[in-house]
């Protein structure tokens, strides 16, 4: 992974979500949500715990933006109930929830100046006029807008409009803060910085935060917990590094960065180990953690590009090994990425972090080449 | 340096041709709508007299060699010191006001209705706001006299179900004029605020839920000024037309119904005063000058700061 893909991690060490005596702060049960016969959300249980930033991950039309809507109370669902620190919200109207949106578009009004903008939501609950004042100051200096309180919308550009927009859906201070997309119109380098900034603000300001994303990359930067969505289902919820090391499914492994999958036949399965005959590499696969399935069972191996080595001898150890010629290289700078055919015909992956400057190219193009990796580098996948 | 004298050849010829193409319509604006203004501003600087033209020319030649020129301004101090003039004025004001804020009044419901409705059924609402100008104009005036008159569908229907005893009077009075103006200028009110209500975004008004703010409230807050600049040009689109209105109070106001429209067309066709007439006409068009000002400014104004649609 590049250097922008090193996870962020949280300050919420505690891992409420690991206490069965925590109790979740916004809970989703047995959630759907049906568009005429077609089902956008099918029964979703999710638990999202105080100072949390929890991302709903997943390709576009997965259900993740439904789910979002129905929080904010713009969407009712079909069935199931949703509770915000324990409290029935299921059919509260949008404008008497403690939740606030930041919308992928802004939303901000074309009407209104930046104070204005940012001012709107504490005016309709009649904050006193002063009060406001100050909390608009107050939340202007905290996304570095101070200077521009008096512009109207179309005279920001977009990161400037971005954060009047983070900024008017915290100045409520609401119990959760929805974040749709907030970063996809931003550009690749704006967004990079804005990710940091944007937990940065999230952990000062302390609140609870649900995010809705297609970028794998911005979730595991920012988030402290993920839940995979696909097909208006959540398949995997857990921590970035759960998400990316232990991925539950063929569709995870491969949503979430990029993963070799070898297809082959248990053959052994002990607690502390699996053994695993792939043809696909002609050989066996050794992976130090047991499967809960019968020997026999057809199975799916995942080890990721940066796992995996590259020889110019054959090396020792039999298993998790394979021969390949080298038929592509990619050069990004820190690293480069090597695509390897097997004899079987299957392209492997395999990333090489450039530790020297590259003057004199150890492997190009047809170069034959071994493969290996390390027994705790693969998972084993059953579905 | 072929290359470049061709290109500045086809330069030329093409700066040509978009002169020419934009002269057209302006050659047809001079001949047509700026001359006959100012032969109207003409006519209106002479004296009345009995002939053919019955009025004096501006520009003599005196012995063929002095050129005498002749301006009054007597019609002007006519249509001032004569009160007939003055109320015409203010009548029509007055019912072209009152006219455009009943327009706006069942205008807004109507075309906020029709954007919130499916995009399908939007086009046939907005189909049957703009059916009536399949047909023209004047019958549709004269099918308002059908049904308004003493014994006109209405009062007959009413007198058969014995809610009245004698038929209303719903002809030849200010009445009918509103019933007239209204029903004729509407479409134009309609489609503006349809307009410019179809711009606002959605999201927006999920934003202002999302902050607190019931329906109604988002509705005075965000929809309602956002839709300024379509009340506005609908209300400008019903005013000027209504003001200077001639077909409908004649048909359906009656013989006492003096609106400038008809006053102007009286001192043409039966006092044949031109002057006074085109006096008349040119303290309109001012008049009118005042809210097309208004109009442009506010135009102008919402093209710098209305560009919220782009991200």
């Amino acid at each position: 992974m590049s250097k922008s893909k090193i996870p962020f991690y949280k300050k919420v060490q505690e891992q409420p979500w690991l206490n069965p005596r925590e109790k979740p702060y916004i809970h989703l049960e047995n959630i759907s949500k049906y568009f005429g016969d077609v089902a956008a959300v099918k029964n979703v249980n999710l638990s999202i715990y105080k100072s949390e930033f929890f991302s709903l991950l997943g390709p576009s039309g997965c259900g993740k933006t439904t789910l979002l809507r129905m929080l904010a109370g713009f969407e009712r669902p079909t069935t199931g109930r949703i509770y915000i620190e324990g409290i029935d919200m299921t059919d509260v109207p949008p404008y008497d929830r403690p939740v606030n949106m930041m919308f992928q578009s802004y939303a901000l009004f074309p009407h209104m100046n930046v104070e204005e903008n940012i001012g709107f939501g504490l005016r309709q609950d009649g904050v006193p006029k002063n009060e406001i004042k100050n909390r608009v100051d107050q939340i202007l200096e905290l996304v570095k807008m101070s200077e521009l309180g008096k512009r109207k919308p179309h005279q920001l550009s977009g990161g400037q409009r971005q954060r009047v927009a983070l900024a008017r859906s915290l100045v409520k201070r609401p119990k959760l803060l929805l974040l749709d997309e907030p970063l996809a119109a931003l550009d690749r380098k704006l967004r990079e910085h804005t990710q940091f900034e944007l937990v940065n603000i999230q952990e000062k300001v302390d609140i609870t935060s649900l995010m809705v994303t297609h970028d794998q990359e911005e979730a595991m930067t920012m988030s402290t917990r993920i839940a995979v969505m696909s097909e208006g289902q959540i398949v995997q919820t857990g921590t970035p590094t759960e998400i990316y090391e232990f991925p539950h499914t063929k569709f995870i492994a491969d949503f979430i960065g990029t993963a070799n999958m070898f297809e082959g036949v248990l053959v052994e399965e002990e607690p502390d180990h699996a053994l695993i005959h792939s043809e696909e590499i002609d050989g066996d696969l050794y992976i130090n953690h047991g499967v809960s399935v019968p020997i026999g069972s057809h199975v799916w191996v995942a080890v990721r590009p940066e796992k995996i080595t590259i020889h110019k001898n054959e090396p020792k150890e039999k298993r998790n090994c394979a021969k390949g010629i080298v038929v592509e290289i990619a050069y990004l700078g820190d690293v480069s990425i090597y695509h390897l055919r097997l004899e079987t015909g299957k392209i492997i992956m395999a990333t090489v972090t450039n530790f020297n400057r590259i003057t004199d190219q150890e492997m190009t193009w047809d170069d034959e080449v071994y493969l290996s990796w390390k027994p705790s580098s693969g998972v084993v996948l059953v579905t | 340096m072929q290359k470049i004298q061709e290109s500045k050849n086809s330069g030329f010829v093409h700066n040509v041709a978009s002169r020419l193409v934009i002269f057209v319509p302006y050659l047809w604006v001079i001949l047509f709508f700026l001359v006959p203004l100012l032969i109207i501003l003409k006519i209106s600087f002479a004296e009345p007299i009995i002939q053919r033209p019955p009025f004096t020319d501006l520009i003599d030649f005196v012995d063929g060699k002095f050129i005498h020129i002749k301006l009054t301004l007597e019609s002007y101090l006519n249509i001032i010191n004569d009160n007939i003039y003055i109320q015409s004025f203010l009548k029509s004001l007055k019912i072209a006001s009152v006219s455009t804020i009943l327009c706006l009044l069942i205008g807004y419901p109507l075309a906020y209705g029709i954007t919130r409705l499916h995009e399908k059924k939007r086009f046939y609402f907005l189909l049957l706001v703009i059916l009536p100008f399949w047909t023209s104009f004047l019958i549709r005036a004269y099918a308002w006299i059908g049904l308004l008159k003493d014994d006109g569908i209405i009062n007959s229907f009413l007198l058969y179900t014995g809610l009245i005893n004698q038929p209303l009077a719903l002809l030849n009075n200010e009445f009918a004029v509103y019933i007239g103006i209204v029903y004729s200028y509407l479409p134009f009110m309609v489609l503006s605020l349809y307009g410019s209500l179809m711009k606002v975004d959605e999201s927006l008004l999920e934003a202002s839920a999302d902050l607190g703010c019931k329906p109604y409230k988002s509705f005075l807050t965000v929809t309602l000024p956002l839709s300024i600049p379509g009340i506005i040009a609908g209300s400008m689109l019903v005013f000027i037309p209504a003001v200077g209105e001639f077909v409908i109070p004649d048909l359906l106001g009656g013989p006492g119904m003096n609106m400038i429209g008809k006053t102007l067309w009286t001192e043409f066709f039966l006092t044949r005063d031109w002057p006074t007439a085109s006096a008349l006409a040119i303290v309109l068009l001012v008049i009118l000058m005042v809210p097309i000002a208004i109009l442009q400014y506010i135009q102008r104004k919402t093209a710098i700061g209305g560009s919220y649609n782009e991200k």
